[in-house]
């Protein structure tokens, strides 16, 4: 996905990440479960995260990247719905975490 | 078949039905005392979720980003001590509180917490809590005085591991349990939660093998009935005087 053609623009991307919250998963933590309404949306910074529905591995996720990292669940955020995978940390992770209450 | 699990994982759980207006668990913990504007922004602000049993809400050790409230279902938190063993700290059911400790310190959860059933929790995210409490007293001496609960029963907890004999410890336990989720039948008290062997050894830091060897040391003695998880009090004197408490 191209940040141009994103309707978040690069001024309130740079606020956004401003308020985020340094998060670390350590191999095999789960960041989001499958079925549940995201909390916020994670840019991954370092490390790798694997994607599974119902236990068998998902497609891989296009993701749309920023300087600062990939960013992951924006769409299930974005369009109000619940993830459609559970995202499991592969290795040791950091991710920073831009809550729900900072999309106002 | 395949396409309709498929279709049934995806169907959105109504938020709208888990308002924290006509939340009957808020009303029995610490956020009874929220009313107007501060309840509002609380349901606005707030995510539900549903956990399986065995999902993990939040791990010891990471960074704490939001208040949990359980709306339904229990959940256990506990910490992961040296060779991997697991000490459980706390049992939480319907309107308390979790993850609150961590926030307020600003330090990692200090405990894992994992789904001990199916539970509906609730979200908030700390950039929108604090807001609240800030403008809320009731609301944050309500939180002052449900650690200093917790403080105490911690204290009596770790005490109780330190000096207590294994026998005590299970009868305890088992009393405790009977007080928090006993439900009365012809036959005695039952137990309503129902925790594996090593669940209650976890939690009055004994090994498994204790914990089945004085369970089957109670049944013999005709204090406790047994079958498979559930447990039922038949001699509740009994069982005070071996956990050397008084009536």
């Amino acid at each position: 996905m191209d940040l141009k053609k994103s309707s978040t623009t690069k001024k309130q991307w740079d606020r956004l990440i401003a308020k985020g919250q340094t998060l670390s998963f350590k191999k095999g933590q789960v960041l989001f479960y499958e079925g549940h309404h995201p909390y916020g949306i994670f840019l991954l910074q370092s490390g790798e995260v694997k994607f599974t529905k119902q236990d068998t591995p998902c497609l891989r996720e296009h993701f749309f990247s920023l300087p600062q990292g990939k960013v992951i669940g924006l769409k299930p955020f974005l369009e109000g719905r619940a993830y459609s995978c559970t995202c499991t940390a592969l290795m040791d992770c950091r991710m920073l975490f831009i809550p729900k209450s900072e999309w106002k | 078949m395949q396409a309709m699990q498929s279709k049934r994982l995806m169907m959105i759980k109504d938020n709208k039905k888990q308002s924290c207006v006509t939340c009957t668990s808020r009303l029995l913990g610490i956020f009874c005392a929220l009313k107007g504007e501060a309840l509002k922004e609380f349901n606005q602000n707030k995510t539900v979720n549903h956990y399986k049993k065995g999902q993990i809400i939040f791990y010891e050790g990471n960074q704490a980003f939001g208040l949990y409230c359980i709306y339904s279902g229990r959940v256990k938190l506990y910490k992961t001590g040296m060779g991997g063993r697991q000490q459980i700290v706390r049992i939480a059911g319907p309107a308390d509180i979790l993850g609150y400790r961590a926030l307020f310190a600003e330090e990692p959860y200090h405990a894992t917490a994992e789904a001990l059933e199916d539970a509906d929790i609730c979200c908030i995210d700390k950039n929108a809590f604090f807001p609240v409490l800030a403008k809320n007293p009731e609301l944050a001496l309500g939180v002052i005085k449900k650690i200093s609960q917790e403080l105490r029963f911690a204290e009596d907890l770790a005490t109780s591991i330190a000096q207590r004999p294994v026998r005590e410890r299970m009868a305890a336990l088992l009393l405790m349990l009977r007080q928090s989720y006993g439900k009365p039948t012809k036959k005695g008290i039952v137990i309503g939660l129902q925790l594996t062997r090593e669940e209650m050894a976890e939690m009055v830091g004994i090994t498994q093998e204790t914990a089945i060897r004085l369970l089957s040391e109670f049944k013999k003695d005709k204090m406790i009935e047994v079958k498979e998880r559930e447990i039922t009090i038949l001699n509740l004197e009994a069982l005070l005087d071996t956990a050397n408490l008084e009536i």
